[in-house]
């Protein structure tokens, strides 16, 4: 079988959290479509994602003869309860990782990994169950356009960056400007680019280690691609412009399938946040964790490294005594991964700089 | 006697139609402005790019599925998208001018870059 997706997920500890990808049919509530419940779906050794597509095309032919109205009142309630439980524990972990024992971050860590590991086969069902749901709409909808209730995570972040752009430049900083002095700009322009970068984490790749809106550096970035010299208030003005030509809900005359469209609606605000519950799960609460389990550096000796545990396996974090020797092979394999590396970005002292920074 | 144009077709994502030349871009290409008016040529959009949209004038993505975050975006945006459009970052070149037509999925090379 050829991968859906080659590197996609190249750090142990992140891909460890992909265990339950195979468990779209009972997640789904569709037990009984496919042989044994499980659908062929895993990551492999070198982070590339399989999906079988035999597997898949049979859960979504069977979807639309399940679709009673309390099949969607499930489905509504398990995404939005998966949703709900890594954001609490995400948000728990900030709040205790200070105080925690090391023995309370541990049970955190699992804790919260074990909720991501059940949200991310939502992430990968979203490849066929949005478009499934989708095709069962259309046919009956005089309109199809998309059921986009509200304002995407992605058009919100570039209203945020648009008042960020503006602030800047208000104080003088173009994007340009930004970029080649930080990180020696006045305290109060780099505090609304810091504020900014902490308010919007999660933004960014899937890949944990790669780039994204919890660096100031890759925010500056984003500002420079997006507004360059422009003026940042003319896409605010144009995204409320489209807001208001869009309406509200397309489908409300639709007195047919109202079931279908809710949850489609909610399946396509999940896409939107998909990766954003899991980065943000990592930079916000597993990261405070991880900075305090960290093993003791050894003058003149390498082993441990300072990135040693992202190389740990979720498993591995709830043991006192973490098999070492383990994560040393895995983080030679991940660093002869040129092509995953170069792919997202990542660089020799990424991930030492991620586990570092405040 | 102009040459006929190349097209390649996906799946029409969000209409409307638009011409600018490509800009093929990797998650990791950030820091310089995106042309204003270019086609953004990617295998996949994700929302924390959404900020680029606001300076282009259509998107063409490989991302196969039609309800993904090019198409939930390029609708909010106002501006043509195609997806689904396979081996699009090596089809298109950096610079080609491309035609995008969000209601049909089509999209002409209207003049190579060479």
């Amino acid at each position: 079988m050829k991968p859906l997706r080659r590197h996609l997920i190249g750090l142990p500890l992140q891909r460890s959290m992909f265990s339950a990808i195979d468990r779209a049919p009972e997640i789904l509530g569709m037990r009984g479509v496919i042989a044994g419940d499980r659908i062929r779906a895993w990551l492999n050794e070198e982070g590339d994602l399989f999906l079988d597509q035999a597997d898949v095309e049979q859960l979504t032919a069977a979807l639309p003869r399940r679709l009673t109205p309390d099949h969607l009142a499930f489905m509504e309630r398990s995404l939005a309860a998966a949703c709900g439980a890594v954001l609490d524990a995400t948000e728990r972990c900030a709040r205790r990782a200070p105080v925690a024992s090391d023995a309370e971050a541990r049970a955190l860590a699992g804790e919260l990994g074990a909720h991501v590991t059940e949200l991310i086969p939502y992430g990968v069902m979203t490849k066929f169950v949005p478009d499934a749901l989708y095709r069962l709409l259309a046919p009956t909808s005089s309109d199809t356009a998309p059921p986009i209730p509200r304002e995407s995570a992605g058009a919100a972040l570039t209203r945020a960056a648009a008042a960020l752009c503006a602030e800047c430049r208000a104080a003088g900083f173009t994007p340009a400007r930004l970029r080649a002095e930080w990180p020696g700009v006045p305290e109060d322009v780099a505090a609304i680019v810091r504020a900014f970068s902490r308010a919007h984490a999660g933004f960014g790749p899937l890949q944990w280690e790669a780039p994204g809106c919890e660096n100031p550096e890759y925010v500056i970035g984003l500002l420079g691609a997006s507004f360059g010299d422009d003026d940042p208030a003319a896409t605010v003005s144009h995204l409320a412009a489209m807001a208001a030509r869009r309406s509200s809900d397309p489908g409300s005359s639709d007195a047919t399938r109202p079931g279908i469209r809710r949850v489609l609606a909610l399946w396509l605000e999940f896409l939107e946040r998909e990766t954003w519950y899991v980065r943000r799960a990592f930079h916000v609460g597993l990261l405070p964790l991880l900075r305090r389990l960290m093993p003791a550096r050894r003058p003149g000796v390498a082993w441990p490294t300072p990135d040693a545990i992202l190389f740990l396996e979720l498993a591995d974090l709830a043991a006192a005594s973490p098999d070492w020797e383990k994560a040393a092979a895995r983080r030679t394999s991940y660093f002869a991964q040129s092509a995953y590396l170069a792919e997202h970005g990542i660089t020799a002292g990424q991930l030492t700089a991620i586990l570092e920074a405040a | 006697m102009s040459e006929p144009a190349v097209t390649h077709t996906g799946k029409a994502a969000a209409p409307g139609t638009a011409t600018g030349k490509a800009h093929v871009v990797s998650e990791v290409s950030l820091g310089q402005p995106v042309p204003r008016g270019a086609i953004l040529v990617a295998r996949i959009i994700r929302p924390h790019l959404a900020p680029v949209l606001a300076r282009i004038a259509a998107v063409v993505v490989e991302e196969g599925s039609l309800l993904q975050h090019a198409t939930t975006l390029a609708r909010e945006f106002g501006i043509p998208a195609v997806v689904g459009l396979h081996g699009a970052t090596t089809l298109f070149r950096e610079g080609d001018v491309l035609e995008v037509n969000g209601d049909t999925g089509v999209v002409s090379v209207v003049r190579d870059r060479s």
